[in-house]
């Protein structure tokens, strides 16, 4: 299903997932698409909705140059671009979280230009670990529910957000599972693949997103029975740190000079499908509960616990050096940054920092970078 | 905020020259505060302040401060040793000038105004109710200094037409406060002193009053008898002093001055022809960008910086919702476009506005971004012309002044064409 192993192209990528929506949409479904980790999506699926992460595009901004400034992120402009020139149309709505700055304004421009469909803005609290913002998670989340059953002429009941709830998990238990093996054994899946796969849980119906990962853990573990996997030599080791990954050519460029991604905390990858939410007592408590105790994203206070992810992650003792894949405007992330990597490098961890707008620019310079770095981290070995 | 170093006409208020005095003083008493060993706090723009004094924890502000730093012309060193360190060229520059001072290595340091800020801070207070950067930096800080945080969170307005927040929304920050209470109790090993707050709460609503006063009475008055640039300076009391007596008799000296210049129409400029509004927060390292236009014979005559980000009424019959509802509504930063609009359009009636001046700071993405849509709004609903000019509050790197004067002088033009059309039609 996926492309495996020809080279990661976003907009193939990207017409797959357009495809897919338009099929569920044919088949009488509603589509929402939203940003960000922090959007109750079991409630969306609940409804029969397919929500659908916005990963903007690699295309060159067109309309919305004229509408928001070009010092916010790419994701934010992107997703504004593609809606101002109507490739957002088959979308039935769109919800977007208060996180950074830009989001939160980003709802507004959206708002004045496109307001139709169920376009929501979800202000959460931004303190992740204390008992008054639970509360107050739990009456915005009651609210969204609400305003969804509302708008989509839906009852949400209890044994639907059970039984989504349990697509959701069935489908972070599968992509753990993937994380797993790709660290236990190393370069049984590539990391190409692995994200790709992580991509199209984020976007494609999760139903065919697991079935997916079925296939290809069932494919891993084949291969580790044949004992097929040959290990010519040791591979570099990387955590990738960031947030958005979309120019998946990164991991390729790893790839090819030896090193492999055995984990990241990113928000395409461990931050969205690391927590499950619990299956019994109250659905929406439950549902609650996870997304204020999850694996934070640095829009949310305190940020150690990303930290101490990331270091964990470098204490079980194989990760070799850390890459930081850093969206240009991205504020939350680029305050964290420089202490966060002093921590990493007093590990006696190398690190490199990669500039992105939704991928690189200047390939080969990336090359010689990346190149350059799995030396000085073998050297280090 | 000490606009030292640049060339100065005389001020058109008496009572501004007690700015800087008012300034002195704070930094004399915070460093001598903390020299006698007293709990110095770093709080950030709208924090519950109040709380700090009742608490007798004297606070300063890095952001205050970089804005000082930037008006005395020195950022430049400080925002490059920042940036050296890691720290993005696009972050926040008042967060890029206090961590460069902050993690400043080797020679070469600029001497830092008053003293530099009172190192090391003993609590962080912050909030993100301007912006997300607030916490982010402040969590720096705390890396740093290894000492407690204090985030107070906060929803945003909706835009509900009476600019009130919901029920829940003031139920929400009440609870904070009381939350923030016991940690300060906490942390000063006192008990709270709920009268001494009261009273706190009640002279900052006096200083909100007096200031709102202010603001209306120049705002009103044609000619406006004092412009941007020097209001500007007069700010520093309300954000960083507010629930102490010093601003309460700062501004109600400064407002009986201004109603008796309003009363005898005594104008900031000789012949006032256009009036503006400036949206956003000033270039502190080129103040004189709004006292320049002065010679065209526009003015600006009022600020959302100065009315909507500092200061604000609280209801004292209901001291802690009043005081939740203040922190909620008065911050214009925590409005979305449309109530931001609406009041924009409310004062651009009231004050008499011929045209608005946009900064587009890409230091301040919470306060800039939508720029092009209001400015749209105000043409198509007012027809108010106005002009967006790119820049930063306080990293002068790469700025333009060129640039700038040609915008604003072609803007004056536009104005003068507008209304001889008008007087011909
Ligand atoms: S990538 Fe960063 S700046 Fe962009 S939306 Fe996400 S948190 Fe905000
Ligand atoms: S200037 Fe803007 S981004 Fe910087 S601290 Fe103030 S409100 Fe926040």
């Amino acid at each position: 299903m996926l492309n495996m192993g020809k080279g990661f192209d976003f907009r193939e990528f990207k017409a797959k997932q357009e495809k897919l929506a338009l099929e569920w949409k044919s088949n009488g479904g509603k589509v929402v698409g939203h940003y960000c980790n922090y959007v109750p999506e079991e409630i969306l699926h609940a409804a029969g909705i397919l929500s659908i992460r916005l990963l903007g595009t690699t295309d060159n901004i067109t309309h919305a140059d004229a509408h928001i400034q070009s010092f916010v992120c790419k994701l934010i402009r992107a997703g504004l671009d593609m809606g101002l020139k109507g490739e957002l149309d088959y979308m039935d709505g769109m919800v977007i979280p208060n996180t950074c700055d830009g989001m939160r304004l980003l709802f507004e421009i959206w708002k004045k230009n496109m307001d139709k469909g169920f376009l929501r803005l979800l202000d959460l609290p931004i303190l992740i670990r204390q008992g008054l913002s639970q509360d107050r998670m739990r009456n915005d989340f009651g609210l969204f529910k609400r305003q969804v059953e509302e708008y989509f002429g839906k009852l949400i009941l209890e044994e639907e957000l059970s039984n989504s709830i349990r697509v959701y998990n069935e489908n972070r238990t599968l992509l753990k599972e993937l994380y797993n093996l790709r660290r236990k054994e190393e370069g049984i899946i590539s990391s190409v693949e692995a994200y790709e796969a992580v991509l199209a849980s984020l976007t494609w119906p999760k139903e065919l997103s697991s079935e997916l990962l079925k296939s290809m853990i069932a494919e891993a573990n084949k291969k580790i029975a044949e004992r097929k996997e040959v290990k010519s030599k040791p591979k570099v080791r990387f955590h990738v740190s960031g947030s958005v990954l979309t120019d998946l050519r990164i991991l390729e460029i790893v790839e090819e000079f030896g090193g492999v991604v055995i984990s990241d905390d990113l928000c395409t990858g461990t931050r969205y499908y690391w927590d499950n939410v619990e299956e019994t007592g109250d659905p929406m408590k439950a549902i609650t509960n996870r997304y204020i105790e999850k694996l934070p994203c640095p829009c949310k206070s305190p940020n150690d616990e990303r930290h101490d992810f990331i270091f964990d992650s470098i204490r079980q003792g194989d990760v070799h050096g850390v890459i930081f894949v850093m969206e240009k405007y991205c504020d939350p992330h680029l305050f964290d940054y420089p202490l966060l990597r002093k921590q990493i490098m007093d590990m006696n961890i190398p690190t490199l920092g990669i500039e992105s707008e939704l991928g690189v620019s200047g390939q080969e310079q990336l090359r010689t970078r990346i190149q350059t770095f799995i030396n000085v981290v073998q050297g280090g070995q | 905020m000490g606009n030292q170093s640049s060339p100065k006409k005389g001020r058109a208020l008496k009572t501004s020259y007690e700015a800087s005095t008012i300034l002195r003083n704070y930094w004399e008493t915070i460093h001598a505060a903390k020299k006698a060993g007293k709990p110095i706090g770093y709080c950030s723009g709208n924090a519950p302040v109040e709380l700090m004094y009742a608490f007798d924890i004297l606070p300063a502000y890095p952001e205050n401060y970089a804005a000082v730093v930037a008006s005395a012309k020195i950022a430049l060193p400080l925002v490059q040793m920042a940036e050296s360190k890691e720290f993005s060229h696009d972050l926040c520059s008042y967060a890029k000038i206090n961590l460069g001072e902050v993690f400043w290595e080797g020679k070469g340091k600029p001497e830092m105004p008053f003293g530099g800020l009172p190192t090391p801070p003993d609590i962080l207070l912050t909030t993100k109710i301007p912006c997300i950067t607030q916490v982010k930096w402040w969590e720096v800080l705390r890396d740093v200094y290894h000492c407690p945080m204090i985030l107070l969170d906060a929803p945003m307005l909706e835009g509900t037409v009476d600019n009130q927040p919901s029920e829940d929304q003031v139920d929400f920050v009440v609870d904070q406060l009381k939350l923030i209470i016991a940690q300060l109790e906490d942390f000063t090993h006192t008990k709270f002193n709920e009268e001494k707050f009261f009273h706190c709460l009640s002279l900052s609503d006096q200083a909100g009053g007096l200031w709102h006063d202010i603001i209306d009475l120049r705002g009103e008055a044609v000619p406006t008898p004092v412009g941007s640039r020097e209001m500007c300076g007069n700010v520093f009391s309300l954000v960083a002093m507010l629930g102490t007596e010093t601003p309460v008799k700062f501004y109600q000296k400064m407002k009986e001055e201004l109603q008796y210049k309003t009363w005898k129409k005594i104008g900031a400029i000789p012949n006032e022809k256009y009036r503006l509004l400036y949206e956003n927060i000033p270039l502190w390292y080129n103040l004189e960008m709004l006292s320049d236009v002065e010679n065209k014979g526009a003015v600006f005559v009022f600020e959302t910086y100065l009315r909507y980000v500092w200061g604000g009424r609280i209801d004292l019959t209901d001291p802690y919702r009043g005081y939740a509802k203040k922190i909620l509504s008065d911050v214009f930063l925590n409005m979305n476009l449309q109530l931001r609009y609406d009041i924009m359009a409310r004062d651009i009636k009231n004050y008499h506005i011929d045209g608005v001046v946009f900064h587009s700071n890409r230091s301040c993405k919470r306060y800039s971004l939508g720029y092009y849509e209001l400015k749209e709004m105000l043409l198509e609903r007012l027809g108010i012309p106005s002009v967006v000019i790119e820049a930063d509050h306080s990293d002068p790197s790469g700025y333009s002044e060129g640039n700038t004067k040609m915008k604003l002088d072609a803007f004056i033009e536009l104005l003068e064409e507008r209304r001889n059309a008008g007087s011909r039609g």
